[in-house]
């Protein structure tokens, strides 16, 4: 069985994106900085008519790469459940299936929230498990998911 | 465009960094002098406090109790369509900021967000930070 993944570069590391999850990827868009909110999830965007947390890839699986966030080219906007978040990302590619049988657990890559390990574009990617990330955001702000 | 919901009425606190605002009705009374007890907002969400002080308080009504609120630059009296006021997700303004407006105009300025303070947060910063609350007598 296949599975589709979104190719997602943020300061030049790349990660899989279930493509289910996507919502719509857009340009790039001014962001609100929340007084007191962590590098991991350091404001909102606007979007349709609501703000949409922004969460930093960069800052979520590496906490050593904590760093104010810049504006990047693009804004993958995923849903998981109720939450909807905002990612910041300097490339997105195509979607690429790939057969689930070729995951492998993760390895070469270890980092937080890294669900397994895809062959996507001829590089070794992390397929990121959002559920368990919404999980830590929620229980780090001290509520359910939004 | 025109907007469907009613307007709301807000009181802005329009301090550097972190224009801040309340529900007009959540707003009993702004009065004079200074207070040891009063919670500072912008300490309160984790930005440093301001050196200027007006002495000024901002008398909030929260439940049945009375917050005092230290305020420490101008504010307004604006009204405001009712849908532009965006609530903010959990994951971002956790307990203590509830929505922004984009876009305010402030006199002859335009401010590009005001955060709308949660009042159930600002209870439970209070109580983070042992504030005495009054209680109003009001059963609203």
């Amino acid at each position: 069985m296949n599975r589709a993944f979104l190719p997602v570069c943020v300061k030049e590391a790349w990660y899989a994106v279930d493509a289910p999850l996507v919502v719509e990827v857009v340009g790039k868009r001014p962001w609100i900085p929340i007084p007191g909110a962590s590098s991991r999830s350091p404001g909102v965007v606007a979007w349709q008519g609501r703000a949409v947390a922004l969460v930093d890839l960069a800052n979520i699986v590496d906490d050593a790469a904590a760093a104010p966030l810049p504006e990047r080219e693009r804004l993958v906007v995923v849903r998981i459940g109720p939450t909807m978040l905002a990612l910041p990302a300097d490339v997105v590619r195509e979607v690429h299936d790939v057969d689930e049988e070729s995951l492998k657990p993760p390895q070469a890559l270890r980092l937080r929230y890294a669900a397994a390990e895809a062959e996507l574009m001829g590089k070794t990617m992390p397929v990121l498990d959002f559920a368990a990330l919404v999980r830590d955001l929620s229980a780090e702000h001290g509520v359910g998911s939004s | 465009m025109t907007s469907s919901a009613p307007a709301r009425q807000l009181v802005v606190v329009r301090s550097p960094g972190f224009p801040w605002a309340l529900p007009a009705e959540r707003v009993r009374q702004i009065v004079s002098g200074g207070s040891p007890f009063a919670l500072d907002v912008r300490e309160a969400v984790g930005l440093p406090a301001m050196e200027r002080e007006l002495g000024r308080v901002m008398v909030a009504e929260i439940g049945r109790r009375q917050l005092s609120l230290r305020v420490d630059s101008p504010v307004e009296l604006v009204s405001v369509p009712g849908d532009s006021i965006v609530p903010l997700p959990a994951l971002s303004g956790g307990p203590k900021l509830r929505a922004l407006v984009e876009g305010l105009a402030l006199g002859e300025e335009k401010v590009p967000y005001v955060f709308v303070l949660s009042p159930r947060g600002l209870e439970a910063l209070a109580n983070e930070k042992h504030l005495n609350t009054q209680d109003s007598g009001d059963p609203r």
